[in-house]
């Protein structure tokens, strides 16, 4: 071992208070650090896989068209749902399943408990639904966190049944939110679902309330979940879906897939990544990513000027001891990387335990698990925090690095003290 | 110039067996608006191996004078020439290695390292330079010093767990560990008490002899002068005739 990196170990080692001082403020800084990315991870993910296993997907094939017309009635641009497409699309690298769903808008009313009193008639209770209609099997397979949304009842058993998943919102007002109650009850006082079709002509279906939804993030309230079967007779479209959900086996693979479909199933289709159908999740957790960088970028400031400050002390403490090397024969370049080769152990150790206190209070979160409800939404959802090794890799490096940069002011100004002067300082 | 022999110290040609030769010195200390000067036209030689006291008052320039000779500082005029060269264009770390290669130091605050221990403090010297040591033949060198001024049984202490007189030794073994042409003392034992600095300088005194290492001591104490083979007596910045 070079005798300068020794002397720098052992500095570091005799003066185990100073050193002990300002470590920790690296120490405490890391930690903190680390803890806060481990949340943040936790909340990103739960944000995607809300969008990528919930709602969205990560590939939606449409009719060419559909993504440009979204104001328009969704059913104008239906396409039939067929094994051979199925098939075109299953077979593709990556792929892991697929579920077709009918997207519509109608409403939905419950009459009153005396409508037959004619007083009364027309005293139905009536809100507007944008509603999925899907198969429950592929459903399941292609967006599980759905279910988890799942809060009462049951998901329809068949794409056939006459049943709705509404969410629980929706359920109170139109007073069928208890659910164990609306299976005893007769189809005769079912709600009943008016939906226009494509030529805009209205027609009426009873669909029984046998589940409700609540969700970990504020979605749309009205959304509901139909039978595919039921709500294709419904509207006159028998094997009409608007579009396939597809879930690959992980989204890195996204955009090739998107790229492979595109060639398979030609120009009457487009093929939509996540981020294209909802370009502001991907923002939000850009930007969740962003103010975690800022906060990072503050935390490190801090922790530099700490040691920057423990750097300067220590130079301090050490004039004569600095006049004594160079009187010995101490080059200026040593005596600089003398005290530098002091600010990255000072980093480089109080980075480590930092981080490792921090994985350690990360990983004891993550098996405790914290629960969180976002504003708006009716469900607590469990946030699980982790770390990659691609942060404590960057957290270590910057934070060395950082030390290593911050060092060299304080150690320039050791070795430009002239030897005189330095010697004779008390 | 005829008779150089008899009057070197008048001539302007250098002594070559000198290894202190210094003319003319003056050093300026400009404090604000003011001027002191702490040398006004010193002129002294040493010869090699010689034991000599640099005496005279607190104030006199005694520490100004051995800072330039130590190459840790410069003078604001004349010549000095350590070992036969002119050291006065050096640049800082030239004179680091000039340092290193020919003097050694010897602190009246003893200077040691503190977080290194006396057998560490001692080899530190040599581990300093750019060139390979071979660390078993200087450990068996440091061990042979450490005898030599008593301190075998303190190898693994560090400073702050010796005394004074222990402490001068590991200095004064310091010194010596680069087989330096010229060792330094300014007011080495002026911290310690007068039986213990009897003793340093008996050590200093029996190392100049066995080594036949130049030393050079700065001192206010006239009791010292006794001991001293030459001595310089110098006074408000200038060297007394004898
Ligand atoms: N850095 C400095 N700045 C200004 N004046 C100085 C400086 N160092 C020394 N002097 C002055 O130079 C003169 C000689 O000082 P020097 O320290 O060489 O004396 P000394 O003989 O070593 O004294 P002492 O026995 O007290 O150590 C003194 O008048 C002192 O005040
Ligand atoms: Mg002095």
């Amino acid at each position: 071992m070079s005798p300068l990196v020794f002397m720098s170990a052992r500095n570091l080692a005799r003066n185990r208070r100073r050193t002990l001082l300002a470590m920790g403020a690296v120490v405490v800084g890391l930690c903190a650090l680390t803890v806060l990315r481990g949340f943040v991870n936790s909340v990103q993910q739960a944000q995607l896989n809300t969008t990528l296993l919930g709602t969205t997907g990560m590939l939606q094939i449409h009719r060419s068209g559909y993504l440009k017309n979204v104001l328009s009635n969704p059913l104008d641009l239906a396409f039939e749902d067929s094994p051979e497409l199925r098939n075109k699309i299953l077979s593709a690298a990556h792929v892991r399943a697929l579920a077709p769903r009918l997207q519509f808008s109608g409403s939905i009313s419950v009459n009153e408990p005396m409508a037959s009193d004619l007083a009364n008639v027309g005293d139905a209770k009536t809100t507007f639904l944008t509603a999925n209609a899907v198969d429950p099997e592929l459903d399941r397979q292609t967006l599980p966190q759905q279910y988890e949304w799942l809060i009462e009842g049951m998901m329809f058993p068949r794409a056939d049944s006459l049943a709705l998943v509404v969410h629980r919102d929706i359920a109170g007002p139109l007073g069928v939110e208890n659910v164990a109650a609306n299976l005893q009850q007769p189809s005769e006082t079912w709600p009943v679902v008016l939906a226009p079709d494509r030529d805009g002509s209205l027609s009426g279906e009873a669909f029984n309330v046998i589940g409700l939804l609540g969700s970990a993030v504020p979605t749309d309230k009205r959304l509901a979940l139909a039978p595919l079967k039921s709500v294709q007779k419904l509207l006159k479209m028998d094997d009409q879906i608007t579009e396939y959900v597809v879930r690959l086996d992980d989204v890195v693979h996204a955009a090739e897939v998107q790229k492979e479909l595109e060639q398979r199933l030609g120009s009457d289709f487009e093929v939509s990544r996540w981020d294209e159908i909802l370009p502001f999740i991907k923002d939000l957790i850009g930007n969740l990513t962003n103010i975690f960088d800022i906060i990072s970028g503050v935390f490190l400031l801090v922790v530099m000027l700490g040691i920057i400050n423990s750097m300067f002390m220590n130079v301090l403490e050490r004039v004569r001891e600095i006049g004594t090397m160079m009187a010995i024969g101490v080059k200026q370049g040593s005596i600089l990387s003398l005290f530098v080769v002091e600010g990255v152990f000072l980093g480089a150790l109080g980075a480590l335990v930092g981080l490792l206190l921090g994985a350690g209070i990360v990983q004891l979160m993550s098996l405790i698990g914290i629960p969180i409800s976002a504003p708006g939404s009716s469900l607590k959802f469990i946030l699980r925090p982790f770390l990659t090794l691609d942060f404590v890799v960057t957290a270590f490096s910057f934070t060395t690095f950082g030390a290593a940069l911050v060092s060299v002011w304080p150690a320039w100004r050791a070795s430009r003290l002239r030897p005189v002067e330095a010697l004779s300082a008390i | 110039m005829a008779n150089t022999e008899t009057h070197s110290t008048l001539t302007n040609a250098p002594n070559a067996n000198a290894i202190i030769d210094i003319r003319d010195l003056r050093k300026v200390y400009q404090l604000g608006k003011t001027s002191v000067e702490a040398l006004r036209g010193v002129n002294f030689e040493v010869s090699e191996g010689e034991f000599t006291v640099v005496l005279g008052p607190s104030g006199s320039g005694k520490t100004t004078l051995l800072n330039i000779i130590g190459c840790l500082d410069r003078a604001t005029s004349g010549t000095y020439r350590l070992d036969g060269e002119d050291v006065s264009q050096r640049d800082f770390n030239e004179l680091a290695e000039v340092r290193n290669y020919k003097i050694g130091f010897i602190f009246q605050n003893f200077n040691l390292i503190p977080v290194l221990n006396v057998l560490e403090n001692i080899e530190f010297p040599c581990l300093v330079r750019k060139e390979q040591q071979n660390r078993a033949e200087l450990r068996e060198r440091v061990r042979a010093l450490c005898a030599e001024v008593g301190l075998e049984r303190f190898m693994k202490h560090r400073p702050d767990e010796l005394s004074g007189g222990q402490r001068q030794r590991v200095a004064i073994a310091r010194a010596l560990i680069t087989q330096p042409r010229l060792v330094l003392a300014d007011e080495p034992t002026a911290n310690l008490d007068s039986k213990t600095s009897d003793q340093i300088l008996e050590l200093m005194q029996r190392l100049n002899r066995q080594h036949d290492t130049t030393f050079l001591f700065a001192t206010h104490d006239p009791r010292v002068m006794d001991l001293a083979r030459r001595t310089v007596r110098i006074k408000d910045g200038l060297v007394q005739p004898d």
